[in-house]
């Protein structure tokens, strides 16, 4: 293909993105990717159920043509199965992703053809992606020959045109991946991606595995062959400043679900959702204000998508969390307080080394009746980080004084009872709009 | 100037690969001052991670440390040496290079302890967390009670297969005394591990990273080091969880007073943690100074291509300032002599065909940049033209991050 017919393309793409601009170009509902473990024959013979690991639950995002649209996320919060999972690269557990209009899981024949076309993916790891045995030429021209496209002579010119255009140069074509630098492969790997002119390309943390500055030398190659191009990317990282400089708009996960979604000005610069603000106060500044800049950081880990948290699931670590209405308490004693539940009702508190009242024995630990005073204000210094109000110190005091009889559910009971959250009640959902966010803070 | 704790002169580590000499690190120089937080910041290929290691003289074959000195301050040690080994103490400083291996190796996880990136690679996955920081307590207590001499038998948490079957056939609580186990339980709880002495009975692989990684600290401190060497002690780890990591760090060096040598390639890491920063490329520092001289006076064209690449989470550059290129070959017959970044560098001149030394770029000396513009105005006139070299052929990265 000619320079001049490759710029006749990109036209007409252009025309065509500007008469669908209301209509997305890829819209995901409603979905759900989940993995099951215990799944096994022997474990069906010995009655195991089988645990779902909820990767992706329930998404509903639209890409528009022309935008980028970044997923971020710590690892295991779905994003890069979302991306997987929307290309058809692995089969949905349920949901519908429709591009141009059309469900991705059931088209067939030559329409299924022309989706796997159209939509393409970069991978992050440079150095696996590419086969090592095979030319780099025969890389790129891969996906021509199984689709197909025009003679071989045509197929080689095309190839040595994406080479130039991705900042290799033609004469490179019969050279082995092992001869090219880790951001010399990323491009490699780009130019197969473009190969058969898609319009839609999922970048799976494309410059992750990239030393800084050449990482700037493939985002802004990116960014040139999406104008070129008009190519609709979406994004996934785990780096928040990438996708701040790449993207138009973010969409935030969490354990499988979007938090916030919006464009990326409003979002870095108004954050809502209390995750993505923490994210964003996490991330380290290569400035010398760092040192002084106050941040707030999150504690915890994310829990694990095999047991989500109820409600919402950013609960057990939200600095923010909603204490009931009649309770007046400062946000760090309430959420000290529901650390400290969270530890009860998991049972994770080693009673016999937190407290010398407490002695193991075969039932348990067991506490002195005359020093259970003693026991509940040793497990309160280990465990609460802030100074109780009085009327709180009594419940509390209760709720632990159960747990001298190993009483666990006894101590929850009272604890939930007092310091039950709407945040644990129910799930907020994401709401309308253009920058909605899934907290009961914002959703009255 | 407080008082330097390490002075390391002239350093270079050299790997003998069948395809030539690799100068990983080469005349490398640096001051450690006790107390102080210094972050040597490179990209792969720059041999910051290869100068820990041959800090902590854990260079491995084809590797070995070809010149050079390593001089740790610590009174107690230069008299324990001064006897056997005169020539190698001069004053409170002993040349670590200069004595005997296993002398040197009983500092190994006593005075000096590393934390990686990898903190799986540090733990045994058949022995409880709790039983390996108890085992770094034993040995830190077996130096103090026999001191740091060159008989010391001590070499640190490595296992023997006696000690590997115990471990299969006792699967937990294999402490070797109760007091080092009590230290083990206080130590995790120190880094933060909630419930620390249920989570001692736990093995590494019932640990999140974060908390793996908390335990790999609780282990370094459990010798209580002089100085800590943390190799990208965050880059495995999730955004919220490296802050916490961090900041665990700050105030374990707050309490302690120990010096941390942070090595990474995240500028932002470098800035909320280090009093002073050192800029690694092809193996050597170009430009050192406070972390105020390195990211607001940079001189160095490479730390101001380093600075430019990084994506601004506040602002709205619309187009990163990459670094064209590659790293360079770090093949001794490839290397040659001009400037090690002229090939890549927007002001070479003809200047920098010689290589260049170290300038001191202030008169206090404490900003100093291996480049000629600490000297001389860029002169666009004298600029080497573009593609200079590129009949030498392409370059890639040689080795990862390893090297
Ligand atoms: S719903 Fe509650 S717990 Fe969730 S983010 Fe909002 S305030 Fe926090
Ligand atoms: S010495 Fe010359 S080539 Fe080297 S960094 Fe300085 S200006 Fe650039």
């Amino acid at each position: 293909m000619s320079s001049d017919q490759m710029s006749e393309e990109t036209a007409e793409q252009r025309t065509r993105t500007d008469q669908t601009a209301e209509q997305p170009l890829v819209r995901v509902e409603g979905l759900r990717k989940y993995f099951y473990e215990k799944d096994s024959l022997l474990d069906r013979l010995l009655g195991n159920e089988p645990v779902a690991v909820r990767a992706v639950d329930g998404l509903r995002f639209d890409v528009h043509p022309g935008e980028t649209l970044g997923l971020v996320g710590e690892s295991g919060c779905g994003k890069s199965t979302t991306g997987e999972t929307l290309l058809h690269l692995q089969e949905p557990t349920e949901g519908v992703v429709e591009f141009q209009g059309e469900n991705v899981y059931e088209l067939e024949g030559a329409d299924k053809n022309a989706f796997r076309r159209n939509a393409q993916v970069v991978f992050q790891d440079p150095f696996s992606s590419l086969d090592p045995r095979m030319t780099i030429g025969k890389t790129i021209q891969q996906p021509l020959d199984v689709h197909d496209v025009g003679t071989a002579e045509e197929r080689r010119e095309k190839v040595q045109e994406l080479l130039e255009r991705v900042g290799l140069s033609a004469d490179q074509i019969d050279r082995y991946p092992h001869e090219f630098s880790g951001g010399q492969r990323q491009r490699i790997g780009i130019a197969r991606a473009l190969a058969l002119e898609p319009e839609f390309v999922v970048l799976d943390e494309p410059t992750s595995a990239l030393d800084v500055s050449v990482q700037a030398q493939v985002l802004n190659l990116l960014e040139d062959l999406q104008d070129d191009f008009g190519l609709t990317y979406l994004l996934i990282s785990h780096d928040l400043s990438v996708i701040r400089h790449i993207c138009d708009r973010v969409a935030v996960m969490y354990l499988g679900e979007i938090v916030e979604i919006g464009l990326v000005e409003e979002i870095f610069q108004n954050p809502t959702h209390p995750y993505t603000e923490a994210l964003l106060a996490s991330v380290p500044r290569a400035s010398t204000d760092e040192r002084d800049r106050e941040r707030q950081t999150l504690s915890g880990d994310v829990p694990s998508p095999r047991d989500p948290p109820s409600g919402c699931r950013f609960r057990t670590r939200c600095p923010q969390v909603i204490p009931p209405d009649e309770l007046d308490l400062d946000q760090p004693v309430y959420r000290d307080i529901m650390n400290l539940r969270e530890l009860v009702e998991r049972e994770n508190i080693s009673l016999e080394l937190v407290s010398s009242h407490a002695e193991a024995t075969d039932e348990g630990p067991l506490v002195d009746e005359a020093h259970i005073d003693e026991f509940v204000e040793d497990i309160k210094a280990a465990v609460l980080e802030t100074a109780l109000p009085p009327r709180e110190e009594a419940v509390i005091d209760e709720a632990l004084a159960h747990l001298a009889t190993e009483d666990w559910d006894g101590a929850a009971e009272i604890l939930k009872d007092r310091y039950e959250s709407l945040c644990e009640r129910e799930s907020p959902s994401l709401g309308e709009g253009p920058h909605p966010a899934a907290c009961h803070l914002y959703n009255e | 100037m407080s008082e330097t704790i390490l002075e390391i002169d002239d350093l270079s580590t050299q790997f003998f690969t069948s395809e030539g000499k690799v100068n990983a690190v080469h005349g490398f120089d640096l001051e450690l001052e006790r107390g102080e937080v210094f972050g040597i910041v490179g990209e792969s290929g720059s041999g910051k991670s290869v100068t820990a290691l041959s800090l902590m003289d854990l260079v491995e074959s084809p590797g070995r440390i070809t010149s050079g000195s390593v001089g740790y301050r610590n009174p107690s040690f230069a008299e324990n040496m001064r006897t056997s080994y005169p020539d190698a103490v001069d004053g409170d400083l002993v040349d670590l290079r200069a004595i005997p291996e296993d002398a040197r190796r009983s500092l190994r996880g006593t005075a000096f302890s590393m934390i990686f990136q990898d903190p799986e690679s540090s733990f045994n996955p058949s022995l409880t967390v709790g039983e390996q920081i108890a085992e770094a307590v034993e040995v830190q207590q077996r130096a103090t009670a026999m001191p740091r001499s060159g008989r010391a038998k001590t070499r640190g948490p490595e296992y023997s297969l006696g000690s590997y079957l115990m471990s299969m056939a006792l699967p937990s609580k294999r402490y070797v005394t109760e007091s080092s186990r009590a230290r083990a339980i206080e130590l995790l709880e120190t880094v933060g591990i909630p419930d620390p002495a249920q989570r001692a009975d736990e093995y590494p692989h019932e640990y999140s990273g974060g908390m793996l990684q908390r335990a790999m600290i609780a282990q370094a401190l459990a010798s209580e080091p002089d100085v800590l060497i943390a190799d990208e002690p965050t880059t495995a780890l999730d955004v919220t969880i490296q802050a916490q990591i961090l900041d665990l760090l700050n105030e374990l060096q707050a309490e302690t007073g120990m010096t941390i040598l942070l090595i990474t390639h995240n500028l932002g890491v470098v800035a909320r943690m280090c009093d002073r920063v050192g800029v690694m490329y092809a193996g050597e520092i170009v430009e050192r100074g406070t972390l105020e001289d390195v990211f607001d006076d940079t001189v160095h064209p490479y730390t101001k291509g380093l600075l430019g690449s990084v994506p601004d989470l506040e602002g709205t550059a619309d187009r990163l300032q990459a670094i064209s290129g590659n790293v360079p070959s770090l093949l001794d017959h490839e290397m040659g002599d001009r400037c090690y970044f002229a090939d890549r560098c927007p002001k070479a001149m003809d200047t920098c065909l010689e290589k260049p030394r170290s300038f001191d770029v202030d008169a206090d000396g404490r900003h100093s940049v291996t480049c000629y513009l600490a000297e001389e105005n860029y002169d666009p006139d004298r600029a080497l033209e573009e593609g200079r070299f590129a009949s030498e052929g392409a370059v890639s990265d040689v080795g990862g991050d390893s090297q």
